[in-house]
């Protein structure tokens, strides 16, 4: 079937239609591009504002889950064993009174601002 | 493909940078649109509209393109893709099919030994308006054969068809577009 095809059409007039074929559709020059950064852009800038909101999200619930499901009590105990076991070796001083629960919390804030500052960067 | 264009689709892969991104829709801009315009039978305006959606799709997956075949050809693909999808949402419209007009008698004969500027302008015009005369396939297949250089094997890649089907939707077009452009020559053929 290819080569009747191919048999039926003038090697002049196929290699004039060839040549004719190869040149592109006229198109003006316009703004195009322009329209089509603008929407790259516009989703470019919804995808990571959903990012932002998921991980946000993740971390929120994950604090929750942190301050409700971590032991406070045993660690607050084992934190109480713990000062007095090292007061006691260190008799009569007075420097170990910082308060442990305090320092934790303190840690524990500054490794989410790390955190979530790294990620706003990205 | 050149060395700066590997570049620019690296850097968009790996720093999802619309900037990059940008260089390359500034380089394909034209086949893209050119190629869809040829698929929409010169309907402008659709064909702009499809050559954005297939970019803003090729800079939401362009993760998934892998640097094994050029980055003209995935840009083809997912043109097709765009009008085949165009046309399945639209399927209940008639016109939006892009119904393969009749081209017997269409009136266009351009090959008539004379070559200045004004007869290679008509030619163009011609051709562009023969083309209409074309099934989708055809148009799609000839298109990227002799306007965009791809080879057969990228076409049957790009329209998802066997490298026989693709051979003979560009032999079929090319026939009809020599009837069309030719009709004196092809009487005398018959």
């Amino acid at each position: 079937m290819l080569k009747m095809l191919e048999n039926k059409m003038n090697p002049e007039n196929e290699k004039w239609l060839e040549k004719q074929l190869k040149s592109e559709p006229y198109i003006a020059e316009d703004d195009f591009v322009s329209k089509v950064m603008d929407q790259v852009d516009a989703d470019y800038s919804k995808v990571r504002f959903q990012r932002k909101i998921i991980l946000f999200s993740t971390y929120a619930i994950s604090i929750v889950i942190f301050l409700f499901a971590t032991p406070w009590k045993w660690f607050t105990e084992q934190i109480i064993a713990g000062r007095t076991e090292i007061l006691n070796t260190f008799n009569n001083t007075n420097e170990m009174q910082t308060p442990f629960m305090t320092v934790s919390i303190i840690f524990i804030i500054t490794f989410f601002v790390i955190v979530l500052g790294l990620e706003q960067r990205n | 493909m050149r060395e700066t264009e590997k570049q620019w689709v690296r850097s968009a892969i790996s720093s999802k940078n619309p900037k990059y991104f940008g260089y390359l829709v500034s380089e394909y801009q034209l086949a893209i649109r050119g190629y869809l315009r040829r698929l929409t039978k010169g309907n402008d305006t659709l064909a702009d509209d499809l050559a954005q959606e297939t970019f803003l799709n090729a800079f939401r997956k362009i993760a998934t393109y892998k640097n094994t075949g050029s980055f003209k050809s995935w840009l083809f693909t997912i043109a097709y893709r765009c009008f085949l999808t165009h046309i399945r949402k639209n399927s209940t419209n008639p016109l939006m099919n892009f119904p393969t007009d009749d081209y017997e008698n269409t009136g266009i004969n351009t090959n008539d030994g004379h070559h200045d500027e004004t007869t290679d302008l008509i030619n163009k015009i011609d051709i562009e308006n023969a083309f209409k005369y074309l099934k989708k396939n055809e148009r799609s297949a000839i298109s990227l054969c002799y306007t965009y250089g791809m080879s057969h094997t990228e076409i049957s890649e790009i329209m998802d068809m066997p490298l026989g089907t693709v051979k003979s939707h560009i032999s079929r077009g090319k026939e009809k577009l020599a009837k069309i452009l030719n009709p004196v020559t092809e009487d005398v053929l018959c």
